[in-house]
């Protein structure tokens, strides 16, 4: 009898406090602070770039013959279209993400390269990926929610990431990173998984135009993952390709020679570690890249990034 | 599986389910149903030591029947070390090997002597602290004859491993959780509303004062060197905040999940801050362990009735102890030192009665502010890496920047933190004639308010229940 009246007044209990959720969510829509069709990623790291892609990649076939990987350099300065239309390779996905240090990029490509088997691994790259704190990237549960097709499992998912302020917080920022194209911040991706930034109505902030990170120290830990993303490629008879990301011409031109000196031993270091094992390792700052490909120091527009690889297919190729 | 885990959730409802269901049928089957429960909630963290845990229980009930039926002193005798030996003797491996190696390697190379001894590389069993001293205090109470030992294994085990306070307690007596696992148990509708208002007021002390708190005790007392007195003064008190809302709020969870399986846990909490004196303070912190010592420590070296220079002695051994009890570090060991440092006037002062005169008035406020100032100080070398960072730290918030405003990252966010905290221990100061908070606030208000204050928390330990933070004690 008294149980009975327990789990009648919890089942009240439950269904008033269900009730002021709808109508706290039916506020929230009616004063457009929440907004059902741009629901947040779900979250499994504490970046939201990573989380929106993992969110893409879900809806997309993430099994691909060839990754792209790193961090916004590799994002936002690698064109999935331009490389399909020139190689006729369409087999291909970014799975980059904003702020990724050499370290996120190897646990992130070890996971998903475990169920996926990729034949080519292509790493762009610059000092600053060098420069990065670690994410906390949940990658074993980020894989279980890539690859459960379970309904079960697939609400397991949802429920054990469900996280209030995060959804709350970011339910305008989703909105934002996912329509407003003239913006560093935006995330519409293409069908490969990349986001190449038009110039038109680009808002260009001169702080970041005339930044180049390499006053910042990169620290020991990142070579020594940037050697086992190496490794990992060789050991697994995955073909490994590093590209050396480009710096504006009017930056780079402009640079100190302490500046060149960084540069100059970042690559090298990073080139001996490539080479060592046969695999190759493009760089391209051999050549100058007009300052109208660029929306900052470091990151290409959509022009940009066709050029960039475009060159990288021509300095690949035997 | 964390107490604030959908996964607990999950698991607490199926057995809550189960546990109501099989009560039916009968008493042995539900203790049955309690003890693989407990050893499936155990083996979430690691399985592996379940073995230790099913080892300790039988060693311990076999030890406590020899004890119990044998007339040869000398035979209980050896039974008792035996037991004891071996139960410490794991606590000491698993807890304090590594700390005793490095200590002894240190002590060498100060004297210019290299050595290179082994280390073990393994983790700490989880809750090795406190069922250890569970077995201990029943072994020595059938030896000092104070319980019969108990015969049915299954409900020696529940008593050792029950699983709302296997991790982190709190400590219990056979002599309470026994006779409630030996009675039926039948549902009890006020008990378990009881519990489940105590389990949301441990979530809020754990979720939204606790984890937040943490933020910024970590970020403080991680880069202590590139802050100022103020703002090392706030990280201290951030972690004041954080210690006690996460470890009593752990209590409460277990006392609430105890509760709706219609079982009572001792008391660990009662309003420690509000304290007017450390003895005070000592009485309503982390009672269960504080009682523990003063039972089978404090008192078998002579407490109370003794000298007062002996009384003083006493003190700070078990304090001492109590403090290595809490890790294999010096700083916890300084951290007992200090407290009963702070345990010395009121020693000194007592005429062997104990009618501390409570201050009225303002002297109260004030008595409160200096007892909660002496424990913020010494809750600095519970969170120090090492004794030089915690007295740099000190030295640090006793500078001239004490004066300037504190400035660190987030120091907004904080803000909102510093208002949370300031909402709480007034919700606390208002129902701190309760066993918690919460317990009878909202009893008199009409229902749709009740619920909706209730909502409020839950929508509140939602929200900030993003970044799960392990329970501190769990390390213990």
């Amino acid at each position: 009898m008294m149980m009975k009246t327990f789990l009648r007044q919890s089942l009240w209990f439950l269904l008033y406090f269900l009730g002021i959720s709808a109508m706290l969510f039916i506020v929230g829509s009616l004063t457009g602070k929440m907004d059902t069709a741009f629901w947040p990623a779900p979250q499994y790291s504490d970046s939201y770039s990573f989380n929106e892609k993992l969110s893409f990649l879900r809806d997309h076939q993430s099994k691909q013959a060839t990754y792209v990987v790193g961090s916004s350099m590799c994002l936002n300065n690698f064109s999935g279209q331009a490389y399909a239309q020139r190689t006729g390779d369409s087999s291909l996905m970014n799975i980059a993400s904003w702020g990724l240090s050499v370290k996120d990029s190897y646990l992130w490509l070890s996971h998903l390269a475990q169920l996926h088997q990729p034949r080519h691994v292509i790493l762009l790259t610059n000092y600053v990926d060098f420069c990065q704190v670690n994410k906390q990237l949940q990658l074993d549960d980020a894989i279980s929610y890539l690859h459960s097709d379970q309904a079960l499992s697939r609400w397991w998912q949802a429920i054990k990431h469900f996280n209030l302020k995060y959804c709350i917080k970011n339910f305008s920022y989703a909105r934002r990173v996912r329509t407003e194209s003239a913006s560093y911040e935006y995330l519409g991706f293409d069908a490969f998984g990349c986001v190449n930034l038009i110039p038109t109505g680009f808002q260009v902030d001169s702080a970041r135009w005339s930044d180049d990170h390499l006053m910042r120290v990169p620290l020991d830990e990142q070579y020594a993952y940037f050697d086992s993303i190496s490794a990992y490629c060789f050991n697994h008879q995955i073909s490994f390709t590093c590209l050396q990301s480009p710096y504006r011409a009017g930056l780079y031109s402009a640079m100190s020679g302490e500046k060149k000196q960084r540069l100059h031993d970042h690559i090298q270091r990073i080139q001996s570690i490539v080479t060592a094992r046969g695999q190759s390792f493009i760089d391209a700052n051999n050549q100058l890249w007009g300052d109208s490909l660029f929306v900052d120091g470091t990151h290409l527009n959509a022009d940009g990034a066709a050029s960039l690889t475009h060159f990288l297919i021509e300095e690949r190729e035997p | 599986m964390l107490f604030n885990s959908i996964e607990f959730l999950i698991f607490f409802i199926t057995v809550f389910s189960l546990y109501w269901f099989v009560e039916k049928r009968s008493l042995s089957m539900q203790n049955v149903l309690l003890l693989i429960v407990s050893y499936l909630f155990y083996s979430f963290w690691d399985w592996r030591f379940l073995f230790l845990l099913v080892f300790s229980t039988l060693l311990d009930y076999y030890s406590g029947l020899i004890i119990a039926s044998s007339k040869n002193q000398r035979i209980r005798r050896i039974w008792l070390w035996l037991s004891l030996g071996i139960n410490l003797g794991f606590l000491g491996v698993f807890k304090y090997y590594n700390f005793f190696v490095e200590s002894f390697v240190a002590c060498f190379e100060s004297m210019g002597v290299s050595v290179h001894p082994t280390t073990l590389q393994v983790i700490l069993p989880v809750g090795i602290s406190f069922y250890t001293f569970h077995g201990v205090s029943y072994i020595v109470d059938i030896y000092k004859r104070r319980i019969e030992a108990e015969r049915n294994f299954v409900e020696y085990s529940v008593f050792v491993c029950y699983f709302p306070l296997l991790v982190a307690g709190p400590i219990e007596r056979a002599t309470h959780l026994l006779p409630q696992i030996k009675k039926p148990r039948s549902f009890d509708y006020a008990l378990a509303v009881d519990g489940l208002k105590q389990i949301l007021w441990g979530l809020v002390k754990k979720v939204i004062i606790a984890d937040n708190c943490a933020i910024y005790a970590n970020l403080i007392f991680n880069h202590a060197s590139d802050y100022d007195g103020s703002t090392l003064l706030l990280g201290a008190l951030f972690f004041t905040f954080q210690i006690y809302g996460d470890f009593s709020g752990y209590s409460d969870i277990a006392l609430g999940t105890s509760k709706m399986l219609g079982i009572h846990l001792l008391k660990n909490f009662s309003f420690p801050y509000f304290s007017q004196s450390i003895p005070e303070f000592w009485r309503r912190w982390h009672i269960s362990l504080s009682s523990w010592f003063r039972d089978y420590l404090y008192i078998p070296l002579g407490g109370s009735m003794v000298t007062k220079w002996k009384k003083i002695r006493n003190t700070f051994i078990t304090f001492i102890v109590s403090g290595f009890w809490h890790g294999a570090n010096w700083t916890f060991v300084f951290w007992g030192f200090l407290n009963a440092l702070y345990m010395v006037p009121s020693l000194l002062r007592s005429n062997g009665k104990s009618d501390e005169k409570k201050p009225n008035g303002i002297m109260r406020i004030l008595h409160m502010g200096l007892t909660f100032a002496l424990v913020v100080l010494a809750w600095i070398f519970f969170r120090a890496a090492s004794l030089g960072e915690a007295f740099s730290y000190i030295a640090r918030i006793f500078s001239k920047s004490l004066l300037s405003l504190p400035t660190f990252e987030g120091i907004h966010d904080a803000a909102v933190v510093i208002a949370l905290i300031s909402v709480f221990m007034l919700i606390e100061w208002l129902g701190r004639h309760h066993e918690f908070a919460i317990q009878r606030l909202t009893n008199r208000w009409p229902r749709l308010l009740r619920w909706s204050a209730y909502s409020v928390f839950i929508f509140a330990v939602l929200y900030f229940s993003g970044e799960q933070q392990e329970f501190i004690y769990f390390q213990f």
